[in-house]
């Protein structure tokens, strides 16, 4: 290494589910390399998908990752429903929403407190943090616990919840066992309030990015699991388009496949993208908490999505209070499903951005092929632009801050790598 | 039975030996009467705990010794290992756990940390070493109990 070359290294990077790195070369004061690079080996869930019964789907997909399993089992089922022709009860959908709302509060509030928090205020942890900042990390897991809750009373259990299936849930609650969950989220709702006002006092470095953003969006509600896929930029197909629009390809340094819009290259999605295109359709009351600190769409700045996930957990949490005190069992907690020969796709809105599924089954309901588009995969590309961007208005800085602002920046799409691999079929040439 | 203490399995038990702490404690309660709270992420066991007295934790450790093998942390009167070698596949594991609760202030009065040594961490279902070991694992949560 020469004396005009500054190489950073980040071998592991803490605090994001799974792992990564990301390399960034100088030379001459110019950035000649920048990459961020997965090493967590093949998941092949696709590829061990096929043979298996569409039934299964949504309990096997739902191990690819911990934190959002809830997402992978609705775009599961929708798809499965969608080439099965099955339409469920409106009932037992608005419970796929409110366990969707679960993982959306437990996923966005670990991230925001324990894992994001910290970069903001210049902690190497959450635990460091919550020496500081008893009552706010304190109340950040009491908001996490009912979004667990949630899970639980819908799935059967916190941690790959068991309760939903192709054509409905395996048992819908009673209306006295969900009354628990009521003030537990109205406490829920003062803690997102408050949580929305912290984060936005966070200090909150400056970066814009001119990036096309793109979610699951609906005319009438914050889309979570039902919509179009619309973009900033115009975009605005049915999900099962998605083939006709996007393009996975893979990069050497990866083990997940990069996603890209085939006529305009890369795009992100996530809870900035919902936010972007949804913003006007928020619960009033997360609407106002985000103008009342300044959020306002376009929000340009990735930093800001942590105050983005705060609106959102405050509207999951005023939804969630909505469902339950409209709830009443339905007769029946699922429909009947034969299996059809053909091909389906589901998509939703994890907590880090659109899930896309597509399935192809024979009559018999064996699956014949699999595809599985996480959220992270799609983000890779925007990722490796905001660190450039930053490496190159950031060269000043000593490699330690320099590595701090990179960490900090990857976490802004709260990266679960583990849910970013593929199965990736090699052809070798050996001519 | 004492209305102020827990019993908190740590683990998942799709994953080989990473179940026990789920196993022991199902048991343990099972004897006791004590209440049992299972967890798999780390960061809900400080939830898990509540504000009980007496909380008694079992997870599989990694790396600390031979499969089976037990090892018992009385987190109020020995130093805690700043690296519990936990089995999580999160980020974070029991010692950090631990931690926050201390951060918090949200450490129950007398906390037991039992941690069994497992063999593989993967498939469903605990290794025949580790199988071994849960009689002795619950006894050692008997043990903490008739001395609390």
């Amino acid at each position: 290494m020469t004396s005009d070359t500054r190489r950073i290294g980040v071998e592991y990077i803490t605090r994001v589910e799974g792992e990564g790195w990301l390399k960034v070369a100088i030379r001459d004061g110019k950035v000649s390399e920048c990459n961020f690079g997965i090493f967590e080996p093949p998941r092949f869930f696709e590829a061990f998908m096929r043979g298996r019964k569409f039934t299964e789907a949504p309990d096997i997909t739902a191990r690819i990752c911990g934190i959002c399993p809830v997402a992978y089992q609705v775009s599961s089922v929708q798809a499965m429903e969608m080439v099965c022709g099955v339409t469920i009860d409106p009932v037992v959908d608005e419970l796929r929403t409110l366990i969707y709302c679960g993982e959306w509060i437990e996923s966005h509030t670990l991230h925001m407190y324990l894992l994001h928090a910290p970069d903001f205020l210049g902690y190497e942890s959450g635990i460091a943090l919550a020496a500081d900042h008893p009552d706010e990390v304190g109340r950040g897991l009491r908001l996490k616990q009912t979004g667990n809750a949630i899970v639980a009373a819908l799935g059967g259990r916190e941690i790959h919840p068991v309760g939903l299936r192709v054509g409905g849930y395996h048992r819908v609650p009673t209306r006295n066992e969900l009354a628990p969950l009521i003030p537990r989220l109205e406490q829920a709702r003062d803690d997102a309030i408050q949580t929305v006002d912290w984060v936005a006092t966070l200090p909150m470095p400056e970066a814009n990015r001119d990036d096309e953003y793109v979610a699951l969006a609906a005319d009438d509600h914050y889309a979570i699991h039902h919509g179009r896929i619309r973009s900033t930029r115009g975009l605005d197909i049915a999900v099962e388009e998605w083939n006709d629009h996007f393009a996975e390809e893979h990069v050497e340094r990866s083990t997940a496949l990069h996603s890209h819009l085939k006529e305009r290259g890369m795009y992100q999605v996530g809870p900035t993208a919902r936010f972007n295109l949804s913003e006007e359709l928020l619960r009033p009351v997360a609407l106002e908490a985000a103008h009342r600190n300044g959020l306002t769409a376009p929000c340009t700045n990735p930093f800001k999505s942590i105050v983005v996930r705060a609106v959102e957990t405050l509207h999951a949490v005023d939804l969630a209070l909505d469902i339950l005190d409209r709830y009443q069992r339905p007769a029946h907690p699922y429909v009947p499903v034969t299996p059809t020969a053909g091909v389906g796709h589901g998509a939703s809105e994890a907590p880090r951005g659109l899930l896309y599924h597509r399935y192809e089954i024979d009559s018999e309901g064996r699956v014949k092929t699999a595809q599985i588009v996480p959220p992270t995969a799609q983000n890779q590309a925007s990722i490796e632009a905001d660190l450039l961007h930053l490496v190159e208005r950031n060269l000043e800085l000593s490699d330690a801050d320099l590595q701090h602002l990179l960490e900090q920046s990857i976490r802004n799409y709260d990266p679960c790598i583990s849910c970013s691999a593929h199965f990736l079929h090699v052809e070798v040439d050996r001519a | 039975m004492r209305n102020d203490a827990v019993i908190v399995g740590v683990g998942n038990t799709d994953r080989g030996d990473d179940g026990v702490g789920i196993v022991v404690a199902g048991i343990a309660g099972s004897l006791t009467g004590i209440a049992v709270r299972t967890v798999n992420d780390p960061f809900d066991i400080v939830d898990a705990w509540g504000f009980a007295d007496l909380v008694i934790v079992i997870d599989a450790t990694k790396g600390a010794s031979s499969p089976g093998a037990i090892t018992v942390f009385d987190v109020g009167s020995d130093t805690f290992p700043p690296a519990f070698p936990s089995s999580s596949s999160h980020g974070l594991g029991l010692a950090d756990a631990v931690a926050l609760g201390k951060a918090l202030g949200r450490l129950p009065n007398h906390l037991v940390v039992i941690g069994v040594e497992g063999a593989t961490f993967e498939g469903v279902g605990l290794s025949p070493q580790v199988s071994d070991a849960v009689d002795a694992a619950v006894g050692a949560v008997l043990e903490v109990m008739s001395h609390a």
